[in-house]
């Protein structure tokens, strides 16, 4: 947003939970015409004004997600749970609405693209040549046992959102977990569909920022900690992991860019890991993951790259 | 590497450990981070307040005075 100013445009943020309650929303159709219009702390978002739009992080937790909806002495799960659902489907037709009022406009990252599957990402990433990690996706104990006999150690993570489990002053992350023989011996013959892929002996790991065909890579050494050997994100902050610029290959580059076309994506935060053998392997894509974290320490200023794309769009918008 | 001390898992019903994926037996437990790490500046057509590190308060819930460090 300073970016935005400092070239001379003009913006404001709406957050998701704006609309849960936080701002004034009033919605009106009246003689086929169409009004939308958010007012918090006095202030009346421009919703005329706007020129394009860039969709981050809508909405973290709803706020009917957060608190008892039921009396607690009604001690009943499954109304509950029925009441949230709804609430939530609610929550969510109004938030795809409010997108759709901006349909017109250039968008950078839109909702529909804002999360992918991991599964079809990773076959998608094979296609267009790059190395990924093994994986399988098993209820099964035995077939897990000979997947772990074959590639070693494994790792799993969700198949879906990474997320932590809030309970008081205590939450339970769902970090990337490596698994050896002795833990799969423990689990039950069958389990709950779950992701494994081979732990691959990494060098280093890299993080890429793309967008508008530009790599912007940072090579992240989080092998030497114990810490952050397997999640780099369990960040050991008294004894912080080296990051330092890094280039890509063309050839990678070039098979990345053709994920990315393939998955029509204009921006994205790319995992890779460079392994022992020379492999670089590609982990993941996020349309609206972090890149602060990569533009500061490798002095990238990806802020004011992404506000003046942000202005490119919106002087295109303009034009007839 | 810190296992589950609080037993999250161990505290699911039988039923809710039939339907948890493998990773859901090893959660890391962290304190909740609730530590402000920055104001971002006011401006009279923007949302005004503080970025939190745990990402969980939305912008213009966190007013409040800002915290050392």
């Amino acid at each position: 947003m300073d970016w935005l100013e400092a070239l001379g445009g003009r913006c404001a943020r709406l957050n998701g939970d704006d609309i849960e309650g936080r701002a004034a929303l009033c919605f009106e159709v009246a003689d086929g015409e169409v009004s939308l219009g958010f007012t918090a702390g006095g202030f009346e978002l421009p919703v005329s004004e706007i020129g394009a739009v860039w969709f981050r992080r809508w909405l973290y937790e709803r706020r009917h997600e957060r608190v008892d909806l039921l009396d607690p002495a009604a001690d009943n799960h499954t109304l509950h749970h029925q009441l949230r659902r709804h609430l939530g489907l609610e929550s969510r037709r109004l938030s795809d609405f409010i997108y759709s009022r901006f349909d017109h406009l250039p968008w950078l990252s839109h909702p529909r693209r804002s999360s992918l599957n991991k599964l079809d990402v990773l076959q998608r990433a094979a296609r267009a040549g790059l190395a990924t990690p093994a994986t399988l996706v098993t209820t099964e104990r035995e077939a897990l046992h000979r997947f772990c006999a074959e590639r070693g150690t494994v790792i799993t993570k969700p198949i879906g959102e990474v997320d932590a489990f809030v309970e008081g002053e205590v939450s339970h992350f769902l970090f990337t977990t490596a698994l050896g023989l002795p833990e799969i011996d423990a689990l039950p013959e069958r389990f709950a569909p779950s992701l494994f892929q081979e732990m691959v002996d990494k060098v280093y790991e890299l993080r890429v920022f793309y967008q508008a065909g530009e790599f912007h890579a940072m090579a992240i050494f989080s092998q030497n900690d114990e810490q952050t050997r397997v999640d780099f994100r369990q960040y050991n902050r008294r004894r912080p992991n080296r990051n330092v610029p890094y280039r890509l290959a063309p050839e990678l580059a070039a098979r990345l860019r053709g994920l990315m076309d393939d998955l029509a994506l204009e921006t994205g935060s790319i995992d890779l890991m460079v392994a022992r053998d020379g492999r670089e392997v590609f982990l993941e894509v996020n349309p609206v993951g972090q890149f602060g974290m990569v533009s500061r320490p490798c002095n990238y200023r990806l802020e004011r790259k992404v506000a003046e794309l942000l202005l490119r769009k919106e002087d295109d918008g303009k034009r007839p | 590497m810190e296992k589950d001390p609080e037993g999250l898992f161990a505290r699911l019903s039988p039923e809710g450990q039939e339907l948890s994926p493998v990773i859901y037996r090893h959660l890391h437990p962290r304190a909740t981070r609730a530590t402000v790490l920055r104001m971002v500046e006011s401006r009279p057509y923007r949302a005004t307040g503080y970025v939190c590190g745990n990402f969980r308060k939305p912008i213009s819930r966190c007013l409040g005075p800002d915290e050392p460090g």
